[in-house]
């Protein structure tokens, strides 16, 4: 049985389209509102390390280490496995990590590690401290993570500096 | 696939008017499909797990032990070194707004043929409860250039009250094998996938998983106008671009799409090409382009431009879709339609959401046009498991499409 077509009730209409409008006010950030976040207060420079003599790690952008954390660049040149590792999602070095290089926090990433999930696509494991992905990193071929600069010592190569806005502070540590 | 996700046969000689015997028949068969693809399914499993099971990677006693942290993604389950194993179930509630629509639109697939996603005869004329999807993905990777990926799709295993022979086709459970392919990274910047994969035009197609999406009803953009699964090849990658990332997806598929669902169109012939990126971190930009052949239109070729974007800030999502599509046969097939979602957080889990949508399908008068507009609440736990009501009304030449009260609850393992 075909029916005529149906009369639209404008006013669900009006009121899904005012909602768009709505959210879409409120949802305007505030100009400068990013700057003022807290997850950028962390001043001290993140040394972006792998372990020491690894023939495969060289000097890497800001960019790549973007890919590289974001599952994006999963292999070194040597075709050998890339393994990142993070900290915990609260620690402010992984807060600040986050924010200066994907402008995002570690909460706002999860949509895209959801989506990353049902691609086959795990987010880099998490390591409790810097020390522990020191050691890590160190000790694990392929692997790359992250430390306050001034915690770098022999046991692993700096690829990248990212350096905070205002400068680094002395070490917390 | 969702409820939205259909597109039934209406006239079909598997519709309400089939024989008892005959009814008796496709039944059992069926069911024999059903068990046959969940032994084969557990079947691959195991033969995954066991061929890792030897190739443990056990970390040296003093290297730390890396960890995944709490409310982070759901990691899956892992069977065996490089073998994972996740999924989602989503159990729908549908109360329908019985002022709803109970035909399907001719113009899909050509006079007589399908209207689209959510054209559903039951959906339409009573409430429903439903185990819609019951999703299994496993991935294996043995080597790090190698990973093969495959998701099996159980859909409408249960239904309260049980589907009646005169539903049609899609109302019956269906194994739907909703991928199956082997990625081979040749290069850092560069995959080859060969298999089933998910049509790569526009972001909802390739997320359309119902814990990504925030609405149980699919717009009919993301689905309507093109097959959304191809059996081919692809390559696909992501390269650094200024300071951004530029990901692009190049198929081809020929025919022979592996177990297609009755529920979809299918290509027999295609080729396209996706690319987008992400400005600033916070939009999203892509951009699809296909040229295809379609199995339910002979001699068309389909020419298909697609632009859609999201923009996010916190927890705030704005995002839309457009494509229009365009048939060498002077009119015949062509179809356009957009959407404009927006989320906002109205809570610590609770989310908002509005979205508007136009489409119109092939026809040559003005009524071919569908509007659909719908609002709802979203509740996203942190144990994984996400919780949507939403309210839909289809207006204009909305054969098929739902209207009323749409709920779920998905949870993810």
């Amino acid at each position: 049985m075909r029916h005529g077509p149906i009369r639209s009730p404008r006013i669900l209409r009006l009121l899904a389209g005012g909602l768009l409008v709505a959210l879409a006010v409120a949802g305007i950030p505030a100009p400068g509102a990013r700057a003022a976040g807290a997850d950028t207060a962390t001043a001290t420079a993140i040394a972006v390390v792998v372990g020491h003599g690894q023939a495969a790690a060289t000097p890497l952008s800001p960019a790549l280490v973007a890919g590289v954390f974001a599952r994006k660049r999963q292999l070194w040149r040597d075709r050998s496995p890339i393994v990142p590792v993070n900290l915990p999602a609260a620690h402010p070095l992984r807060r600040a990590f986050s924010r200066w290089v994907f402008d995002k926090t570690p909460e706002e990433m999860q949509d895209y590690w959801n989506d990353q999930y049902f691609h086959g696509v795990l987010p880099p494991p998490v390591l409790a401290s810097e020390e522990a992905v020191l050691r890590f990193v160190a000790s694990t071929p392929g692997a790359i993570g992250y430390v306050s600069s001034c915690l770098v010592d022999h046991r692993v190569d700096v690829v990248a500096t990212l350096q905070p806005p205002e400068g680094a502070a002395a070490c917390p540590h | 696939m969702d409820d939205k996700d259909r597109m039934s046969k209406q006239g079909s000689p598997s519709d309400g008017a089939r024989s008892a015997p005959s009814v008796r028949r496709f039944l059992r068969r069926r069911r024999a499909a059903v068990a046959g693809a969940i032994r084969a399914g557990m079947a691959i499993v195991l033969c995954l797990a066991g061929a890792t099971a030897l190739a443990g990677d056990e970390p040296a006693p003093d290297v730390p032990v890396a960890e995944h942290i709490p409310d982070s993604p759901p990691t899956g389950i892992a069977l065996a070194p490089g073998v994972t194993f996740s999924g989602y179930g989503t159990v729908q509630l549908l109360a329908p707004d019985h002022r709803s629509r109970t035909q399907g639109d001719p113009g899909r697939g050509g006079p007589g043929a399908a209207a689209g996603p959510g054209d559903d005869a039951q959906f339409s004329q009573r409430a429903r409860l439903n185990l819609s999807h019951l999703s299994g993905i496993a991935w294996w990777e043995p080597t790090p250039a190698w990973k093969v990926l495959g998701e099996v799709d159980l859909q409408d295993v249960i239904q309260v009250p049980h589907h009646a022979d005169g539903d049609g086709p899609d109302s019956t459970p269906f194994v739907a094998l909703d991928r199956l392919y082997a990625d081979y990274h040749l290069t850092d910047s560069m995959t080859v996938r060969a298999g089933k994969f998910l049509t790569p035009i526009g972001r909802w197609n390739q997320e359309h998983s119902d814990p990504l999406v925030w609405t149980v009803l699919r717009p009919l953009i993301s689905q309507a106008a093109f097959p959304t699964s191809a059996t081919g090849l692809m390559v696909l990658g992501s390269v650094p671009l200024a300071d951004r990332w530029l990901d692009y997806q190049v198929y081809g598929a020929d025919g022979g799409d592996w177990r297609r669902s009755p529920r979809s169109q299918a290509f027999d012939r295609a080729v396209g090409v996706r690319v987008s990126t992400a400005l600033d971190g916070d939009l999203q930009l892509g951009v699809s382009f296909s040229r295809f052949d379609e199995s339910d239109y002979a001699s068309t070729r389909f020419t298909l431009v697609g632009v859609d974007a999201a923009w996010t800030w916190r927890r705030v999502e704005f995002s839309g879709e457009a494509i229009m599509r365009r048939g060498s046969n002077g009119g015949t097939g062509d179809e356009d339609g957009w959407f404009g979602q927006a989320v906002v957080p109205l809570a610590d889990r609770w989310w908002a959401v509005a979205r508007v949508e136009a489409y119109r399908r092939p026809a040559e008068s003005e009524s071919a046009r569908s509007r659909t507009a719908l609002v709802g609440l979203v509740y996203k736990s942190g144990q994984h498991w996400v919780f949507k009501a939403e309210w839909a009304h289809a207006a204009g030449n909305a054969d098929g499409l739902p209207s009323g009260l749409l709920s779920s609850v998905t949870l993810v393992y």
